[in-house]
């Protein structure tokens, strides 16, 4: 089953997003030995590292007309740094995926199930 | 009948990967055995004659719900389609194995702990929702929702139902055992209970601990587990005096203590010690066991058990091991050395702490503040039974000796 493994931020984000250090160097070294990983077991299913909050448009749709908005839209998501989507066995699977994200270190992954059989996502019925 | 409820139960949940319809279709297969038991007299293996009837019974229900929503799961897609297994699957190595999965499922790290504790009464030892409700002191409409939820989160969250891998299973027995204990302690220290044991809940957690052990021989902080559980039970009968009363450790009968429970326990400590890796399970087993070998308090091996908990603390810091450790050292070493080593305790002043400093002050020949120890004591506990016994305490130390 797919699993989106959320980065969120528990405070200043140097660790991920800082400047570009020897430190940063070797941890983003381990973020690509990750994904090389979980592109050759076949798990890799996307992932990306964010921009800051403040460059998020917030949209919305009320009475016929759609109203933009500036800056993060829900209220967690300005902790929201980055993800990844893997297809995992089962959830020990995915805690063993989440526990090698350098971020762990730092911050709080949220390991949430993907809806999979959900028809919203899914063509009409043949 | 309990028992085999629980097996078939865990069984039918390791093959269709749904709680809900385990159970009821379980629940479907006992009307059936009523029926067809007492007509022809029960099978010889009345585990997989039930397996095999609720599996018959699943499909049935599964067909329903097939009819009603085109959305079938992949399992139950599997199940009506696949050819009916033999029977060889109910063998009893088989139905362990599916009880032990069950039982790691229940006590999965990701699910709440009051939650790990609700659906392993629930799943593994077939309690009712309205007595696993009664013993928490809950609304059986609480109890039902917790247990609801917490299935639905094993299944959408994709919690695994399959045995720990080696290096999991340290850390995953841990859970379980600290899921036993918890209805154990919940049965043994019952809240707001006006016999302040729950019977009922002890023997279910020494049920469930010697379901593990069965399960798992060669784990020494099971088997250890097991023996702290039939250690601290064989004192049962002398806890409450006859009017109802708590009594005291150094109080209590120890001539009805229960030697046969003490003998298993001890004995269970022993397999445990062989197999070579001591925990702390194992170190609190045997504080109890010197305990209950001791005639009395005054030629108890306190020495020992000051050994022990210097050994357990490192490991194992819970307030009732610090608090252990101060007293059995003030025993060993003299009341001023445990007094020293209370008042280096940062914990609040809870009951249990204020009840050992007045013992010790006690000791120390310093009556007047040992009362108004056991006296904020008896204040600041939640249980009448030992707030009354306390405040007994209290005037029994206004005596000279």
């Amino acid at each position: 089953m797919k699993y989106l493994l959320l980065m969120a931020s528990d405070g200043p984000l140097d660790g991920l997003v800082g400047p570009a250090g020897a430190k940063t160097r070797a941890m983003v070294e381990e973020y690509q030995a990750l994904r090389l990983d979980l592109e050759h077991t076949g798990m890799w299913c996307g992932g990306e590292v964010l921009q800051p909050s403040t460059s998020a448009t917030g949209l919305r749709i009320r009475d016929g007309r759609v109203a933009l908005r500036d800056g993060p839209a829900v209220a967690t998501s300005d902790q929201l740094v980055g993800y990844y989507l893997v297809d995992c066995d089962d959830l020990d699977h995915a805690i063993d995926v989440s526990a090698r994200i350098p971020f762990a270190g730092h911050g709080t992954i949220e390991i949430r199930p993907v809806h999979e059989q959900h028809p919203a996502m899914r063509g009409p019925a043949p | 009948m309990r028992e085999s409820h629980g097996r078939a139960v865990a069984v039918l949940v390791g093959q269709l990967r749904d709680f809900d319809l385990a159970e009821e279709a379980v629940q479907d297969a006992w009307v059936d055995a009523l029926r067809t038991w007492g007509r022809d007299g029960p099978p010889d293996n009345s585990v997989a004659w039930i397996v095999a009837t609720a599996r018959r019974r699943a499909i049935d229900r599964l067909r329903r719900r097939q009819r009603q929503d085109r959305l079938a799961t992949s399992v139950g897609e599997e199940l009506l389609s696949g050819p009916t297994p033999e029977l060889d699957w109910a063998l009893d190595d088989d139905i362990a194995d599916e009880r032990l999965r069950l039982v790691f499922t229940c006590c999965h790290p990701a699910i709440a702990p009051e939650s790990r504790v609700a659906l392993t009464l629930r799943s593994v030892a077939g309690l009712t929702t309205r007595e696993i409700a009664r013993a928490f002191s809950t609304s059986e409409t609480t109890m039902q929702q917790r247990i609801v939820r917490t299935k639905q989160r094993i299944t959408t969250a994709g919690i695994p139902y399959r045995l720990p891998d080696a290096d999991e299973l340290p850390e995953r027995l841990a859970s379980v055992h600290s899921v036993v204990y918890a209805v154990f302690a919940e049965g043994y220290a019952a809240t707001d209970h006006p016999d302040f044991v729950r019977v009922d809940l002890v023997d279910e957690a020494i049920r469930l601990a010697e379901l593990v052990c069965t399960l798992l021989p060669d784990e020494p902080e099971s088997l250890g587990l097991l023996a702290l559980l039939l250690l601290h039970d064989a004192r049962r009968s002398s806890r409450v005096d006859a009017d109802g009363s708590l009594v005291l450790l150094e109080d209590q009968d120890r001539s009805i203590w229960d030697l046969e429970l003490i003998d298993r326990g001890i004995a269970l400590l022993e397999r445990a010690g062989a197999l070579g890796k001591p925990g702390p399970i194992q170190l609190q087993a045997a504080i109890a066991a010197l305990h209950a070998q001791a005639p009395s308090v005054e030629e108890t091996d306190w020495t020992q058990i000051a050994a022990l908990y210097t050994a357990l603390l490192p490991i194992w810091s819970s307030p009732s091991a610090r608090i252990g450790h101060a007293v059995a050292v003030g025993m060993a070493d003299g009341p001023d050395v445990g007094l020293a080593a209370l008042d280096r305790l940062d914990d609040d002043d809870s009951s249990r702490l204020l009840a050992a400093r007045g013992h010790l002050l006690e000791r120390a020949g310093r009556s007047r503040e040992a009362m108004a120890s056991f006296e904020s004591a008896a204040e600041s506990t939640r249980h009448p039974l030992e707030a009354e016994r306390l405040r007994r305490r209290a005037h029994d130390t206004r005596k000279p000796h």
